[in-house]
């Protein structure tokens, strides 16, 4: 990055193609949804990924990353998305090296 | 665009939240950010954890996957093995910028490099985008009271109105 000038385009550009503020709004509706929920979303998908849209939830699965290729293939709004683990146990939030 | 705020308008302050009953226990807050990836032109709200470690750090667990393809983490650059709990993690760096929400619905931003881990490392953590922006200033935090304070010493900081 140059200068601020420079920087300041950039994020302009970044902000006005995705239409973040837009996008932040509905997603904070969507992450907000789960923070008030979260017990009720455990109950009915226990130790899974879930993906909310709004106060919906619009996908769920064991693993992350076929969460992510179903919301991709469905074509829901991924800038609307939240995720989150809904981890019956505690478990440590934490870079951890996991064996196989 | 940029900021033209005099030299007394450079200390910002911003409160984060916490969770009861989130995963990894109630001590763990959260800031609520908007982020962006340059070179992919990606951008995302994310809710990040604020890591108060040795270095504090600020951890967001799962939203690049959001933000970039498969394909694309393919274009980061050469991976490097970062320490983790147990063993290393693949990562790749990537050029960005956090953004905290200012009153009048400003936001300020400001430039970081981002570590983006593997979202195949099977981490608790899969597909971080873990940055220091905090090194720019302190952070205080009192789980008993619910209270998260961040306060940032910025030189030339990047206002814009949302």
């Amino acid at each position: 990055m140059n200068d601020l000038q420079e920087f300041a385009k950039l994020i302009k550009d970044i902000v006005i193609k995705n239409k973040l503020f837009e996008s932040s709004i509905v997603l904070s509706e969507s992450q907000d949804f789960i923070y008030s929920h979260r017990d009720e979303l455990i109950q009915q998908y226990p130790d899974q990924w879930i993906a909310v849209h709004k106060k919906d939830v619009v996908g769920h699965h064991k693993d992350l990353l076929s969460l992510v290729r179903e919301l991709r293939t469905s074509g829901v709004p991924l800038q609307h998305i939240a995720l989150e683990i809904l981890s019956r146990e505690e478990i440590p939030l934490a870079l951890q090296f996991i064996r196989e | 665009m940029p900021s033209n705020l005099s030299a007394n308008e450079t200390k910002f302050q911003f409160q984060g939240f916490y969770q009861q009953g989130y995963l990894g226990g109630p001590e763990r807050p959260f800031i609520r950010v908007l982020v962006t990836l340059h070179r992919f032109r990606a951008s995302k709200q994310v809710d990040m954890i604020i890591d108060s470690g040795s270095d504090v750090t600020t951890l967001q667990p799962k939203d690049t996957l959001l933000m970039l393809q498969e394909s694309q983490f393919k274009q980061l650059s050469q991976p490097r093995q970062l320490q983790g709990i147990g063993g290393y993690i693949k990562s790749y760096t990537e050029e960005g910028a956090v953004g905290f929400s200012l009153p009048d619905k400003r936001i300020c931003w400001v430039p970081v490099v981002f570590d983006i881990t593997d979202p195949k490392s099977r981490s608790t953590l899969p597909s971080t985008l873990g940055n220091d922006v905090l090194q720019f200033g302190t952070t205080a935090l009192n789980a008993i009271h619910r209270i998260v304070k961040i306060e940032l010493w910025l030189k030339t900081p990047l206002i814009t109105p949302s």
